[in-house]
């Protein structure tokens, strides 16, 4: 069913049922798997998927087709991501203060692959660091992330190369790979 | 979707021992109920009624825009009080201080006043020859 059939069977009362159905089942997996990869258990992941799918629900009559349906959804998934950090931030922040006295360094595991990843892409220039994530992490096409960030493809590609050379020579210079 | 849009690809050509991303699994069986689960829950959410919670931060604010609102009225209607003063005619000011004469008694200079503070250049000739004139002659002693 393509995003159109879907839209359209959302937006009317009658038929929005199977609309939302439709478009879980389509899009469920490529959400879960953006928004697993940047909370640290299935459960938040479960929380934020099910508040950007209401959120998705509420809005999609004023979906005007602009951008493609998954941008639109993705910026949603952003944001419930975002305001979920915040929540969790707040909540460690009182733990910390009351209870836990245990150093920075004993969150991080440096042997796993994914830390060190995430260590050398936080130096990154930001807009390095913006389009790989977007690419590598969320698997978006250079055409959605065009469109997102108003930029051309050819320098998103460009942006892309740069980071993951040097992110390769990074972890050749310590060994990783 | 389109063959350069593939990340594995794609970074086989930039870099051939990149990792790869791992991908995450969500506990078996998960997606199968998922959209249920999150039809359910958005039907329950609609039927009941919002609810807005009221935080202290939500009330402070209010608070504030009350008291900012009550100023600014306050300024707003005393302001108008001043202009209509300006716009009392001459007669109204006099009638109006013809019926509260009691009032304004203290700004009255009440003491005894003295020709001779008024006129003290003219003569007393001058002037009984001026009455005399006025009387046509008549001696003022005979009016007495």
């Amino acid at each position: 069913m393509t995003d159109e059939e879907i839209v359209t069977l959302a937006s009317h009362p009658q038929t929005q049922e199977e609309g939302f159905k439709h478009l879980v089942i389509k899009y469920q997996k490529r959400l879960y798997s953006l928004v697993r990869g940047r909370v640290p258990s299935h459960e938040d992941a479960d929380d934020i998927l099910q508040n950007t799918f209401i959120k998705i629900f509420r809005h999609i009559k004023g979906y005007e087709g602009r951008s493609e349906l998954f941008t639109w959804m993705y910026r949603i998934a952003c944001n419930e991501v975002i305001n979920h950090q915040k929540k969790s931030s707040k909540m460690k922040t009182v733990e910390l203060e009351n209870h836990d006295v245990r150093t920075a360094e004993a969150y991080l595991n440096t042997d796993n692959l994914a830390a060190s990843l995430e260590m050398v892409v936080t130096g990154l220039p930001e807009r390095q660091q913006m389009v790989f994530r977007m690419r590598y992490f969320d698997e978006l096409s250079y055409k959605q992330m065009a469109e997102m960030l108003q930029l051309t493809e050819g320098a998103l590609k460009a942006s892309f190369h740069h980071a993951v050379k040097k992110i390769e020579e990074e972890f050749r210079s310590k060994q990783i790979i | 979707m389109a063959p350069e849009d593939n990340i594995s690809e794609e970074l086989k050509d930039i870099a051939p021992g990149f990792p790869l991303k791992e991908s995450i699994d969500p506990p078996a069986g998960y997606f199968e109920s998922f959209p249920d689960d999150v039809l359910n829950r958005w039907k329950k959410e609609e039927s009941q009624p919002i609810v807005r919670k009221i935080t202290w931060k939500r009330i402070i604010g209010i608070a504030a825009i009350m008291t900012g609102l009550s100023i600014g009225g306050f300024w707003f209607l005393s302001k108008p009080a001043l202009v209509e003063t300006n716009d009392i005619s001459a007669l109204e000011a006099y009638q109006y201080v013809n019926e509260n004469i009691d009032e304004f008694e203290p700004l009255i200079e009440t003491n005894d006043i003295q020709i001779d503070e008024i006129q003290p250049d003219v003569p007393h000739d001058a002037i009984e020859e001026y009455l005399m004139e006025e009387m046509h002659g008549t001696d003022p002693e005979d009016l007495f």
